[in-house]
């Protein structure tokens, strides 16, 4: 990319040469100042010859170097740094050891573009979160160990494997609106699945674009930032360490609660018709479907009361007939003995389903000399899945070196080498293609997974022909699935950046900095004959590919100056920079239709012409920015931040844009006098402005990021888009296009875009005011950070007009809303007992609230001024009294929309909850130290779709308990038996509110107690067939995790020893769930915004021990 | 030195900055998608999305076993889980104008490659056009039409009245017919066979088709047959007597249908029943009461071809090729009575051996032969033009026969119902049934009686008999203008029990065409945008 220069670039250039002009004459004195403590270096300590103005500050590593007499005296002083002078007394190279003072904070961040920065500076919200105390109990997603550890951060944790989490900052969870990942100051589009958790030092996360404005429009909502480990020494120049850690996941937190009293079927009916030796694969000369509701059933059947069914263990006998009669008098003949109806399978799901292992073992060898910092790591994960057959290796190797070659020049580089494979991983999507779907959601307790006919899941004489099952039209046979259905998962992710920085004098730094991040990924998937999903009715087999390639650069030059003292009261830290940031996408979906030769996976295979869809884009991004730090002595610090950007991703009249943000912070207690138990009272308030062309942050390769659309088990999808995503549906939205796609007898045609787009569109923007305070309390033992922050959101959205325009949708600027939220973190030491005792408590409470400004596509429920996560829909009549009403004829409740025309919708409240909070204990005794943290949602409602689904189905508990349960067995009688709870309303047409869905003439009714009887079928069916009565509240609590930690002194293994030091876990996570809901059938966890949930497999707790050991 | 330098310098950093934003303008456009294409790729999609196969300008689901025949009342749904017999008409949709835009689209793409202002796909287009206004207007009243289709220009499309709009479909047929006449002459191929589904480039074919249809348009507006500016009976006797002029259909060989494919190697747009899918819904649909009663109370032998008898009433008699044994439910059944009936054997349900034996099924008739004949039928009873209505009322009805096998020179037949004990779908039996045409035909009922008023309805209960499961909602508006025959009511149909009357406009013109929608309410004297208003096609 040498081929990228920027105007602003070049005058940085012209700049940097004069400067490098200016002489100086007197002798070159350099030094370090050091913690005392920790000997950690110190930096922003300002040093200052005494008696003169003369002076400097200290690098981020430190040192200093600064003209001076010999017989001078330095004076070192700084936030956080107790006063100390030092003669220099002839030395050129002098190490300071100076007193940290406990009154004020030196804690130094790092900040936006890899800046570090003393706390004490910031005007905006910014939290560091010290990742060894993360490492222990895993995740295999270190991103994952966030959950509940930082105030407005939202990590949902995806159970399923290899699906990274859903990370979203301040409840901004659009897909364009995701929170940037960086790595040592450099962006990365991939995921973090690739980074090794035993390879990151800490976590600083911003949260607003006042923190990130120097990033972009990637910055725009906040970012992550991992500190890698860099190379460290010991006594002996060499630093090994290895850490191993074993997990087991096993026993249910949240599981579907089912019945076991009910077989499958349909209206308490089944014969089990075919199968077997019968004619009843399918294969497109075959015939299904000849027994009773046997295929593609629900689990409606007949109680399991023993009785006589044909059934998938009966011997099937051609030459013999066999007559069933059922209850309402109807009667089926077939050649399959019968056998006794009983629940073979109640505990299906928990047999099938086996332990967990999450296994990972890192060893790194760092080193640190005059010259060079070194360190290497090399690390795997394992992990296996609940469910059988599936799993993941997770490999990185590491490298990290720093070369001084002098005073002037340095060298960083870093990079990261990551492959993740897997022969197979589970597919969750919800259909015949997921296990849960299969066992839970649709299959009955009338077949155990044990019985060997299932658990030899080929039919006898049909090895790779056809799978052996009880049901031969929609489900599958779960071992079969697990076994041969695969899904495999390759990818190699390789990111890194090379760091050249250059002194030019005890004020200028210039830094040359160019990264690359580049994956490319293969999703397989090997479908065999006789497996069936939805589209795929022949099931004759199929064979998927669907690659991703991602390629990104970013060429980054910034020159740094800092001055101190200036006059005698100001510090100045400031720098521009220039960037050049290029990326590049590509992805396939292919599949074969139908296969010729069973087992044989290759697109040379395909029965009828492959299918394939592609898709590429590219973008190139140009920006200069700029960062002023002034600091009044101690009173007040400023930021001014500026960022211009040249994006290709918006058209050519609207794709410069510039956005600057203002901070500033002052530290009251040092200059007022405030009560004694206030021991420091930071006040701090900001203003920033984000722009950005509509394009997502990430280009997640992993496999959360497999969307429905890419036709994972469906027939043909184009393959995933790319970097567009958010509300404007075209990933180029701004060219008007053909689709081509096939049409009758897969002839290809052409059909034209439905977006017109506006020609004065200007970029998305989001405008934030930040105002907070850090308020520390007796002696600091307790400290309050408050952060309230205002945003307001404009951006480019798809807005709906009149289909009649031949168009459905203008691109436009629109959709204007705020989010107004509150962050708390009180962190309090409560106990620090000399005696070796000690406890910390961290609290992190957030809350927010986004309404509508300008909606660009209102209705009667969304509108300005209403709350944008709003859920609604259909509903239930109710009278005025809230009594559900009931259909008099039918004897089930009725709906909304189904009477009077009314397209009328009920609220059910909003999806976003009402507040989230996390607590983190940290209790030491000595060598041991105890770690538990619990977090959890308040308020926010999610429609559960298990129990839905699994009400639908006939399975869940309430569909066979209770007054359901009494009149249940009534239904395979066709006797209505069910009196449904609520009130019939006669003697006119019942009339609804068209908004409200609200009984508008109920004065002209005649109300009275229903007394019809409904099957219980129906009843059921039309209850969950809205969301309704699945609608819950997201309130839980997580004892998230705890770990118990002994470390073992070094003095254990003597003191020449090989051994430095070592330490043991216990670990556990996903520890207990509180979920004060009927049913615990949900871990809410990962749907903290979502208005609905999915097709979720059972989460499970995890626990395991974590061994380091420091040579 | 340094001056030179740094001039250098300058001049190679303006040169980077330039080179990069040529990067930029090429970054900027799709590389994955064509902004011009050929005519021919457009009209491969408008057709199939009239077909009812496309992403949008479905219609609700024109195919048959939709939810278009359950709302023409031939059939019902009785899985409450996959769906129902409720007339869901409370926010209709206004997507066959994105259909019609890929039209003006494909106009646009003939003319940009020199094609000449009359061509085939313009008077393809024009068919197009008459056939979404035509539907649109019929579901919903007053339509967008003056205003419509000008893309970003125009975003609030004024309503145009149901009289101008079918002003402009019969206008527009018109014309279609003059291009078609000039292009056969000219003996234009331009027409690509390959994407025209339904007539492979025949424009002969497609010429006939436009007169065709508008013979059914000025039938549809019986109601308003006296209006001054549409001309109604004129414009039909224009048709009718100058064949040479408009040609229309002369067997059911010219039928505007989708053929569906065998399946094997072609899985594209295959019958949706068939015998991979047998297993799973058959059980799900079952015969409406007032398709399957229109047939028995006649002694209509299609009966036995379209449907299987309801078993539990065959129970032990040898010949279930009876009339008593055929029983459809009501549509407006609520679904848990229904579906338990049903799985009881109760009903009739769709004839197995011609719905589910293969791929193909019957073609879907978007315009057909048969229903003209009826519909000139009609128009001769009514005075429109001269003619004998017997013979075409009899020619329709024994084309509707043959195309089920039923040859009325003969007598004996056979039916063939898949037993309840069977093991396949293979496994049909024959079932013989006699059948005399001349003793039908005698019946009261059926015999076209001498009153216009009581012809008229025997022609169209005929006419929807003869319509089961093609030819989109014309069943519904033919029951709509004539109450033939007798939709059923109740619980099953929401809407407070009432058959819905119309569509309501897109919930979405609430917010996006406030006023336009709001003006057409009161113009058109609707109360509330709902289904139990009277349009002026109606009145």
């Amino acid at each position: 990319m040498t081929r990228i220069a920027h105007p602003v670039r070049m005058l940085l250039l012209l700049l940097l040469m004069a400067t490098a002009n200016i002489c100086y004459a007197q002798k070159l004195i350099t030094g370090q100042v050091l913690s005392k403590t920790d000997q950690t270096p110190v930096a922003g300590a300002t040093v200052i010859i005494k008696g003169t103005k003369t002076g400097t500050s200290t690098g981020l590593d430190g040192k200093f170097s600064i003209k001076a007499k010999e017989e001078d005296i330095l004076v070192i002083t700084g936030i956080g740094v107790t006063k100390q002078e030092v003669f220099i007394n002839g030395k050129d190279n002098i190490s300071i050891n100076v007193v940290t003072d406990s009154k004020n904070l030196n804690e130094v961040v790092v900040t936006a573009t890899g800046i570090k920065k003393e706390s004490k500076r910031l005007a905006y919200a910014i939290q560091t979160i010290d990742a060894s105390s993360l490492t222990q109990a895993r995740e295999p997603d270190p991103i994952n160990s966030l959950k509940g550890n930082a105030a407005g951060l939202a990590v949902n944790i995806n159970s399923e494997m290899g699906h990274s989490p859903d990370v979203i900052m301040r409840g901004e969870n659009a897909a364009t609106d995701r929170p940037m990942f960086v790595v040592d100051g450099v962006a990365i589009a991939s995921d973090t699945y690739n980074i090794n958790p035993d390879d990151i030092e800490s976590f600083t996360i911003l949260k607003g674009p006042n923190a990130a404005a120097l990033y972009g429009f990637q910055g725009k909502n906040g970012a992550i930032i991992i500190n890698t480990k860099k190379g460290t020494k010991d006594k002996r120049g060499v630093v090994i360490n290895f850490n191993s850690s074993t997990q087991m996941s096993k026993g249910f937190i949240a599981l579907p609660k089912y019945n076991d009293s009910y077989g499958p079927g349909d209206n308490g009916k089944y014969a089990f018709g075919g199968g077997g030796s019968s004619a009843s694969s399918y294969f497109g000369n075959g015939a299904v479907g000849v027994g009773v509701n046997d295929y593609d059933y629900d689990v409606w059947g007949p109680q399991f009361r023993g009785q006589l069914l044909p059934q998938y263990d009966g011997k099937y006998d051609p030459t013999q007939s066999f007559t069933t009669t059922y209850a309402d008098g109807s009667t089926y003949t077939g050649h399959v003995t019968p056998t006794p109806w009983v629940a073979r399978g109640k505990d299906n799901l928990k047999n099938f389903i086996q332990a967990g292992l999450l296994s990972s073992n890192s060893i790194s060898v760092s080193s640190s000399t005059e010259k060079t910092d070194l360190r290497l790591s090399v690390g795997n994960t394992y992990q296996q899945g609940i469910v059988p057959n599936t799993q993941l290796n997770n490999g990185n190797f590491t490298g990290s070196i720093t070369q001084r070659f002098n005073n002037k020049l340095s060298l960083s580089a870093y990079f990261n080498y990551s492959r993740q494979s897997s022969p197979n991983v589970p597919d969750v999507q919800y259909g015949p293609n997921s296990i849960i779907y299969n066992i839970i959601i649709w299959g009955g307790a009338d077949w155990s997974v044990k019985d060997p006919n299932i658990r030899n899941y080929w039919q006898p004489g049909k090895v790779g022909l056809q799978q052996n099952y009880e049901e031969y039209y929609r489900y599958n046979n779960p071992w079969f699935m697990s076994y041969e259905w695969l899904r495999g998962h390759y990818q190699n992710n390789i990111y890194g950046y090379l760091s050249l920085n250059y002194k030019i004098n005890d004020n200028f730094d210039v830094q040359f900095r160019p990264s690359a991040n580049t994956y490319d990924m293969l999703n397989s998937e090997k479908m065999p004959y006789s497996a069936g999903s939805y589209s795929r009715p022949l099931r004759q087999g199929d064979y998927r590919e669907d690659r991703r390639s991602l390629f990104e650069s970013n060429e980054d030059l910034q020159v740094r100056y800092h001055k101190s003292n200036i006059a005698g009261f100001l510090d100045v830290q400031a720098l521009g920079g220039a960037t050049a940031r290029n990326l590049n996408f590509n992805s396939s979906f292919t599949s074969t239709n139908y296969l010729n030769v069973p087992g044989i996976y290759a697109f040379s295979n395909s029965l009828n012409p492959v299918q394939a869809t592609g898709f590429r884009s590219s973008m190139l991004v140009l920006s200069a920015y700029y960062s002023v730090d002034l600091g009044f002595k101690s009173y007040l610090t400023a930021n001014i931040t500026g960022r211009v950007d040249k994006s290709s991703a918006l058209p050519s009249n609207t794709n410069s844009y510039y956005y600057p943000s203002f901070n500033l912070a002052t530290v009251v207690s040092d200059y007022v006098s405030l009560p004694s138990v206030i021991s420091f009272l930071k006040i701090k308030g900001s203003y920033a402005t984000s722009k950005d062309g509509g394009t997502a942050p990430l280009f997640s390769p992993n496999l959360a990021g497999v969307p429905a659309a890419s036709g994972y088990g469906f027939a043909w999808k184009s393959a995933y888009g790319g970097p567009g995503g958010g509300a404007v549906s075209n990933v180029y939205p701004f060219a008007q296009t053909y689709t081509l796609s096939p049409t009758y007898s897969a002839q290809t045609s052409a059909q034209y875009t439905d977006q017109v787009f506006s020609p004065d569109i200007y970029t998305s923007k989001r405008q934030a005011t930040e105002f907070g305070a850090d308020i520390r309390f007796m002696k600091n033992k307790i400290g309050l950070d408050v952060t309230h922050y205002h945003y307001k959101n404009t951006g480019i959205v798809a807005q709906g007009i009149s289909s009649s325009s031949g168009y459905s949708s203008y691109v436009t600027n629109g959709n204007v809303y705020t989010n107004d939220g509150w962050e708390a973190v009180l962190s309090a030491h409560p106990i620090t007992n000399p005696r070796g005792f000690g406890w910390t408590i961290t609290a992190n409470f957030s809350t927010y609230i986004r309404k509508w400004v300008h909606n660009s596509n209102p209705n009667n429920y969304e509108f300005n001024g209403k709350r944008i996560d709003l859920d609604y829909g259909d509903g239930f009549i109710r009278t005025p009294d809230g009594q559900m009403v009931i259909d008099k004829t039918s004897g089930l409740h009725m709906r909304i929309q189904e009477e009077g025309g009314s397209p009328a919708n009920r609220i059910y409240g909003h999806s976003d909850p009402d507040w989230q909070w996390g607590v983190v204990n940290m209790v030491s005794y000595k060598a041991l130290s105890l770690r538990f943290q619990f977090d959890g949602l308040v308020g926010g409602v999610v429609n559960d779709y298990v129990r839905q689904k699994t009400l639908q189905g006939g399975r869940h508990i309430e569909a066979a308990t209770g007054a359901l349960g009494a009149a249940r067995p009534s239904d395979e009688a066709n006797i209505a038996a069910y009196t449904g709870q609520g009130v019939n309303l006669t003697g006119a047409a019942i009339q609804l509110d068209p908004i409200t869905g609200a009984i508008t003439n109920f004065k002209d009714l005649t109300e009275t107690k229903n007394t019809t009887k409904s099957l219980v079928q129906p009843f059921v069916y039309n209850d969950a067939s809205i969301q309704d009565l699945t609608t819950i509240k997201k309130t839980y609590v997580k004892l998230r995790e705890v770990t118990l930690t002994y470390n073992l002194s070094s003095s254990l293994f003597g003191k020449k020893g090989f051994i430095q030091g070592a330490s043991v876990s216990l670990v556990g996570r996903n520890l207990l769930y509180f979920f004060p809901n009927k049913y615990k059938d949900l871990d809410v966890d990962q749907y903290t915004q979502d208005a609905g949930s999915g097709l979720q497999t059972p989460t499970t707790r995890s626990y395991g021990f974590n061994l380091n050991i420091t040579f | 030195m340094k001056q030179i330098k740094n001039i250098l310098l300058i001049i190679l950093a303006t040169l980077l900055v330039v080179s990069c934003k040529k990067q930029i303008l090429e970054k900027q456009t799709d590389p994955n998608n064509p902004t011009s294409v050929p005519p021919s790729l457009v009209l491969g999609t408008v057709l199939n999305d009239m077909a009812g196969n496309g992403s949008q300008g479905s219609l609700g689901g024109i195919n048959s076993w939709s939810n278009v025949h359950d709302w023409n009342q031939y059939h019902c749904q009785n899985y409450n889980y996959y769906g129902n017999n409720i007339y869901s008409w409370t926010n209709g949709s206004f997507d066959p104008y994105l259909v019609l835009k890929n039209v003006v689209q494909m106009e646009k793409e003939v003319l940009s490659r020199g094609g000449a202002a009359v061509n085939p796909y313009e008077a393809v287009g024009k068919f197009v056009r008459a056939y979404y206004y035509y539907n649109l207007t019929s579901m919903f009243g007053d339509v967008p039409q003056v205003d419509a289709l000008q893309g970003a220009v125009n975003q609030n499309p004024a309503y145009t009245s149901q009289e101008q709009v079918f002003q402009y479909v019969l206008n527009i047929l018109d014309s279609a017919n003059t291009d078609f006449a000039a292009l056969i002459a000219s003996n234009d191929n331009s027409l690509s066979a390959a994407q025209d589904l339904y007539y492979q480039g025949n424009l002969s074919k497609w010429q006939k088709l436009v007169n065709s249809f508008k013979l059914r348009v000025l039938v549809s507006l019986s109601m308003q047959a006296s209006d001054a500016t549409l001309n109604v009976p004129t414009q039909f006797a224009n048709i009718y007597n100058n064949p040479t002029k408009y040609p229309i259909f002369t067997s059911e060989a010219d039928d505007f249908q989708l053929v569906y494919n065998p399946g094997g190697s072609n899985t594209y747009t295959t019958y949706p029943f068939n015998p991979s899918n047998f297993g799973s819904i058959a059980g799900r649909y079952n015969m409406a009461d007032t398709y399957v009663s229109a047939l028995t109370t006649i002694n209509d032998p299609r009966v036995f071809i379209t449907c299987d008898p309801a078993w539990a009433l065959v129970a032990s008699d040898p010949n279930p090729a009876q009339y008593k044994y055929f029983v459809g439910a009501s549509s407006g059944l609520d679904l848990g009575t229904m579906y338990a009936n049903a799985s009881a054997n109760k009903y009739s349900f769709i004839g197995r051996k011609r719905y589910y034996s293969n791929f193909t099924g019957d073609p879907d008739v978007l315009v057909g032969y048969k229903e003209m004949l009826f519909n000139i039928a009609e128009a001769m009873e009514r005075g429109w033009v001269a003619g004998d209505a017997e013979t075409f009322y009899k020619l329709g009805i024994s084309t509707s026969m043959a195309f089920y096998g039923i040859d009325i020179t003969q007598t004996n037949f056979t039916a063939y119902f898949l037993p309840p004990t069977a093991n396949a779908i293979t496994q049909v039996q024959p079932y013989p049934f006699a059948f005399n045409f001349a003793m039908y035909y005698a019946q009261p009922a059926v015999h076209l009686s001498a009153t216009p008023a009581t012809a008229i309805n025997q022609i169209v209960l005929q006419k929807y008999i003869t319509m089961f499961e093609n030819s989109g909602y014309e069943a519904y508006y033919n029951y709509r203008r004539t109450g033939t025959p007798a939709f059923e009511g109740g619980n099953g149909v929401g809407n407070n029990g009432a058959v819905a009357k119309r569509w309501a406009y897109p919930v979405t013109e609430q917010s996006q065409n406030k006023a336009n929608w709001s003006a057409a309410l009161a113009a058109q004297q609707f109360s509330a945008d709902d289904l139990n208003q009277t349009m002026w096609l109606i009145k």
